[in-house]
């Protein structure tokens, strides 16, 4: 064997040719790996979580940008700020034994009066720096989300990357009308398709053997079927699911 | 060129041959399945039905404690429980069906014929086929319970629906009559009295009425189970001065001592499939749970926790033994043959006397909470505890017939 290596050995640059071809096939197949899931018809879950509380009909239509109407006007009133703290500054105590004169009770109104002013022109000031940085933060939410699905700003042409998501709450909605058990874990493994046209199927991989269980994850799927919306990009979607009783997550 | 591939196959197989992954869709356990009983309509060509008001009551009485439903107003439930009755003289007929809503199909349809007075019998039967349409295992509303009342100032026997309705006195002897115990048929009845002076265990044809004296032994004869198939019955004698365990043919001619000790050995119960027997003995000095072979070999002590535990009963799938514990009042508990989960299922008043009933989804036992001393009802978890028997008053001693 050794015999054969010495033989077959192509000397110092052959080697370092040979290197550069393994180095590049190496280069050549990582890149692949990192481009071969868009090739995927679906795509790793993406859970949102909605910052800003604004509703989302499916994750293919996306919550419509604001028109330009819309943008125009005037942002909604905010909250109210905090009231202002009271001023920092010490007042100076005043000798208690005297009784106040005429001049100095003026004197005295007057001060409150410019005190009250100032306090309102603060709390206004305040409140406009407020609106203006919740109005900067939406518009900084909102461009970063344009180009995603079910993401306030989307336009709803967009492909659904959180389609697995979408149907995963679909299902589960379904499944809290129709559960019954009898069994004290049951599990079904069920493969679940979507047409491009919205119509659901599914194959049980593994029956939970609690028919009552079977039976609900039956009914889930019938029910969730009857308002999905259809796989983004007119694509198929296939799955497996695993319907439980308990617990929460997606592995 | 081969190292080529081997790095090339090292840095692809994981991808290539890697399981798809799956996504958690789950649901509160909590969860029930909403079911709508529709009132019953009039089978077309017949009269109506008086007491078919009662079906609708009775449904849901029988699904609501069944476990799995949640009997709903809503029409538009994903169950929907159709029925029609008709009379035509002394014949009643019932139509009933259990629609799927969702899934568009029918899951149970039964048509029943018999006497008016059958009428919630054959409702109990449509209970029973919808638990076995759904669950694969038949429910257990048709079965009958017996038990012992004193409403008439003695200590009768008396049989009943599960649901506390039609109750029948079985026994009529003004005398003490105690421990009724159905046969694995459901025809028969073995019980304890006293109407010849000892306590005597007697077996009684339910349709017949025909009666045997099966054990008149000295002392006492009591606390006679059947065995599983039938043809045996385990009893507590006491004809040598002590309370101890024997096991006599179903016409007590055959009789085989299992217990011998100076302790008292009572309360035998068969497992289901005849092998073991658990039974109550103060041979360690306070009353515990043991369980033998059905031979009276290799005895062993259950119960590890308690002072006082007595009555047990196996359940029907052999995985729990229900037993009572007396910690100032009686309560139920239910343990794994192997001594393992001891949990206890009653807290409220004294209970005792549980028994699992013939499909072991419920238990039946006697309980204190009331006032006096009534039947109630519990699913084998210990949840939905309701009052069956129908009348106030002493009803103890419980036992559950297969279907009729």
């Amino acid at each position: 064997m050794i015999n054969a290596l010495r033989r077959n050995y192509p000397g110092p640059g052959g080697m370092f040719v040979l290197s550069f071809i393994c180095h590049l096939v190496v280069f050549l197949v990582i890149a692949y790996w990192h481009i071969l899931p868009q090739f995927h018809e679906d795509e790793t879950p993406v859970t949102y979580v909605d910052m800003v509380t604004l509703p989302v009909a499916s994750p293919q239509s996306g919550t419509p940008a604001p028109s330009q109407q819309e943008s125009k006007a005037p942002a909604a009133p905010a909250p109210a700020p905090p009231a202002p703290a009271a001023p920092a500054m010490a007042l100076p105590t005043k000798p208690a034994a005297k009784a106040p004169t005429a001049k100095a009770k003026a004197e005295q109104q007057k001060e409150a009066a410019e005190a009250k002013a100032f306090n309102e022109r603060m709390a206004k000031m305040e409140q406009q720096a407020e609106d203006r940085r919740q109005a900067a933060a939406l518009d900084a939410l909102k461009k970063k989300g344009s180009s995603r699905t079910g993401m306030p700003g989307g336009k709803g042409t967009q492909a659904g990357s959180d389609y697995s998501s979408y149907l995963q709450s679909r299902l589960k909605d379904a499944l809290k009308e129709t559960m019954a058990m009898q069994a004290k874990a049951p599990q079904v493994m069920a493969t679940i398709t979507v047409s491009p046209d919205g119509y659901i199927d599914y194959h049980v991989e593994k029956p939970s053997g609690d028919p009552l269980f079977d039976d609900a994850v039956r009914r889930a799927v019938t029910l969730a079927g009857k308002t999905l919306v259809p796989p983004p990009n007119g694509a198929y979607f296939k799955r497996v699911f695993r319907f439980r009783p308990e617990g929460v997550g997606i592995k | 060129m081969r190292t080529f591939f081997l790095l090339f196959f090292l840095l692809l197989a994981p991808r290539l041959f890697a399981a798809e992954g799956y996504i958690d869709v789950t649901a509160p356990v909590s969860g029930k399945l909403k079911l709508f009983i529709a009132p019953p309509a009039v089978l077309s060509g017949q009269a109506p039905a008086e007491t078919a008001k009662e079906l609708p009551e009775l449904f849901g009485f029988d699904l609501a404690i069944a476990g799995p439903f949640d009997i709903s107003a809503d029409a538009t439930s994903p169950l929907i429980l159709k029925s029609s009755v008709g009379v035509q003289g002394e014949t009643a007929t019932i139509e009933c069906r259990l629609v799927d809503q969702v899934l568009n199909r029918e899951v149970a349809a039964k048509r029943y014929t018999g006497r008016v007075k059958d009428l919630r019998r054959m409702g109990h039967a449509f209970s029973d086929e919808v638990l076995r349409a759904l669950t694969g295992q038949k429910g257990p509303f048709t079965g009958k319970i017996a038990y012992v009342s004193k409403v008439s100032g003695n200590k009768e026997i008396y049989i009943m629906d599960y649901d506390g309705h039609n109750a029948q006195r079985l026994s009529n002897n003004g005398s003490i009559n105690l421990y009724p115990d159905f046969a694995p048929s459901g025809k028969e009845v073995i019980y304890t009295s006293y109407k010849k002076g000892n306590p005597d265990l007697y077996r009684r044809e339910l349709f017949t009425g025909l009666e045997a004296r099966v054990s008149y032994r000295n002392g006492l004869n009591a606390m006679g189970v059947f065995s599983p198939d039938g043809n045996r019955i385990a009893l507590v004698l006491s004809k040598d001065g002590n309370s101890e365990i024997y096991v006599i043919s179903r016409d007590g001619k055959e009789l085989s001592r299992l217990t011998k000790n100076h302790a008292i050995d009572v309360s035998p119960a068969w497992s289901p499939d005849g092998s073991k027997i658990a039974f109550v003995s103060d041979r360690l000095g306070k009353p515990q749970i043991f369980v033998m072979n059905s031979d009276g070999s290799n005895a062993r002590r259950l119960t590890t926790s308690g002072s006082y535990n007595v009555t047990p009963r196996w359940s029907p799938k052999g995985d729990r033994i229900v037993y009572a514990r007396k910690e100032g009042a009686f309560q139920i508990y239910a343990i794994n043959p192997d001594g393992t989960q001891d949990t206890q299922l009653t807290s409220a008043g004294s209970n005792e006397h549980p028994r699992f009933s013939p499909d072991g989804r419920f238990i039946v036992f006697s309980s204190t909470r009331d006032g006096g001393e009534g039947l109630y009802l519990m699913r084998a978890d210990g949840s939905a505890q309701t009052r069956i028997s129908p009348n106030k008053g002493q009803n103890t001693h419980p036992t559950w017939s297969v279907n009729w």
